[in-house]
């Protein structure tokens, strides 16, 4: 999720009516970057029969023995 | 003076009430002068609601004298966080966009509660929006520590923790998305539940994040925290995350002696990152199991890193959600750190979001075989650290510096990622005299079973809630 300077400039404007000072613009670029390298990990390391809706099936799955 | 009826646990006011040794309205009046003694000055409520409270305890009180079963809370004073509807009370979720949101209706949870026969005393104090670890809140006030009011209470359910801490109300209700209830517990030093994800109704309270959030008891014990669970547990069709579970037999689990039960002390999800002293009280909690007949052994929960990174993708891409028209309309009247914390949510891509969902569906997969598969329950540590400054930014831990606030959240967002459930409980105090807590995490619908562990912890002695003596 490296996303361009000028991108975040313009979205922050669009949604928040300002384009955001440069320290916290520098903030939520390393933020997004920590979890753009997250999510290229996540993709590695996902098997193909995993589903976004595949937790609340293997809560259920669980034992209960209430 | 703590009025001692406010001392007594919410167990024995529900049956001294239904045995006619003391009236509801007898019980509400004492937690009602104790809120409106310390309440103030801690920012514990945002509504109290002494009218409300009394017509509750009168209507419990005719019921004992009419022969009518109460309910097993009958006669408990609680109080709700400001995320849930209750009739004719304001709902603010900590927001001044919200401070004249009336409720129509009272949310189902407020329904159970009432029917179990419990008053409600009134509205909580939170992190606004409970989007924040440490119940900072410029609107309503911080919530302070009644063990220190230089400190924070923990977040975002900040008023349940200090409520309960100094006998404001017996068993309050807090949220948990990333640890809102048991970092309040574990900075307060109280008992935190957080329940299995889908087991407890959220329909009609304020959202944060629809597929983290849990609604769940802070008490002064794990029974009274097992009682109103077996009030509000179970299935309910108007919430669309109810798993639809049947409720745990909390009543027949409190009681069973830890004989034989398993439990993985997790020393590689906290220790490096907390404080020395935090470590030492889950030692000393792993060592009260053991002596207690439980087998401790050690595991190792996998991938953390990477789970609470994903946790954070869509945590953040689901609130920016539920806040898009706030942060496009009003973003001047919120607090500018939950602004800030939102923002980066509008930069989540769609397949970054759905990643994150299948990678906490085969992450939840594989601790549930890898981890419980071995043991019953796991232990670790709630905070790495004891409640902070108000005004700090910056702790340290251990020679390395972490950013305050993000830390709190450390040892608890996972948890919400795996939807398990969770009891925190405090371990003792430190040498400033602040509350330390650890929790024991249970595989899911095993809420019963973490519960009656810290419930047996507290009748041998090793653990208890200890009631803070602030005055004011």
């Amino acid at each position: 999720m490296s996303i361009p300077e000028e991108e975040i400039i313009r979205r922050c404007r669009e949604v928040f009516g300002e384009p955001l000072d440069a320290e916290r613009r520098a903030s939520l670029a390393s933020l997004l970057d920590t979890l753009g390298r997250a999510n290229l990990e996540i993709v590695d390391v996902l098997e193909g029969d995993s589903e976004p809706m595949g937790h609340a099936a293997v809560l259920r799955s669980a034992r209960h023995d209430g | 003076m703590t009025d001692e009826l406010t001392l007594l646990s919410a167990a024995e006011i529900a049956r001294r009430v239904r045995a006619k040794e003391l009236s509801a309205v007898e019980a509400a009046e004492a937690f009602l002068g104790r809120a409106e003694k310390v309440g103030p000055e801690l920012n514990t409520w945002i509504t109290l609601d002494r009218e409300g409270a009394l017509k509750g305890a009168r209507a419990v009180d005719e019921a004992v004298t009419q022969g009518k079963n109460p309910g097993p809370l009958a006669g408990v004073p609680v109080g709700l966080k400001d995320l849930i509807d209750v009739a004719g009370l304001r709902t603010t979720a900590g927001s001044q966009i919200y401070r004249d949101n009336m409720a129509k209706e009272d949310a189902p949870i407020t329904r159970m509660i009432r029917k179990a026969g419990a008053v409600i005393l009134g509205k909580l104090n939170l992190h606004e929006f409970a989007f924040g670890p440490t119940g900072h809140n410029p609107h309503y006030g911080d919530q302070k520590n009644p063990w220190d009011t230089e400190r924070v209470t923990g977040g975002s359910s900040g008023g349940s923790g200090n409520a309960v801490a100094t006998a404001q109300a017996s068993i309050t209700i807090g949220s948990d998305t990333g640890g809102s209830i048991r970092i309040p517990a574990s900075l307060c030093g109280t008992i935190g539940h957080k329940p299995t994800f889908g087991l407890v109704t959220k329909a009609a309270c304020f959202p944060l994040s629809w597929s983290l959030d849990s609604f769940g008891p802070l008490a002064a014990s794990a029974e009274d925290a097992a009682l109103m669970m077996s009030a509000i547990a179970g299935p309910d069709p108007s919430d669309p995350s109810s798993l639809q579970m049947p409720a745990p037999d909390f009543a027949g689990a409190i009681g069973t002696p830890l004989t034989g039960l398993r439990v993985g002390h997790a020393r590689n999800y906290y220790t490096d990152q907390s404080d020395p002293e935090v470590v030492k009280g889950v030692e000393e909690a792993a060592r009260a199991l053991s002596d207690a007949g439980a087998q401790v052994t050690e595991v190792e929960i996998p991938d953390l890193n990477l789970a609470y990174d994903a946790c954070s993708t869509f945590m953040l891409a689901e609130t920016a959600a539920v806040h898009e028209k706030h942060l496009r309309e009003c973003a001047d009247d919120m607090d500018p750190w939950v602004v800030e914390r939102t923002r980066a949510g509008f930069f989540i891509p769609a397949t970054a979001y759905i990643q994150a969902q299948r990678f906490r569906a085969q992450w939840t997969a594989r601790v549930l075989k890898e981890v419980f598969g071995k043991v019953d329950l796991v232990l670790t540590a709630a905070t790495p650290i004891p409640a902070p400054l108000r005004t700090a930014d910056k702790v340290t831990v251990q020679g390395k510096e972490y950013g305050a606030r993000l830390h709190l959240i450390a040892l608890t967002r996972h948890i919400n990622f795996l939807g398990f459930p969770s009891t925190g409980f405090p371990t003792g105090f430190n040498s400033e005299g602040l509350p330390l807590g650890a929790q024991l995490i249970g595989a899911p619908f095993q809420d019963h079973r973490t519960l009656a562990a810290v419930d047996q912890l507290e009748k041998s002695g090793a653990i208890n809630v200890k009631i803070s003596p602030f005055e004011g």
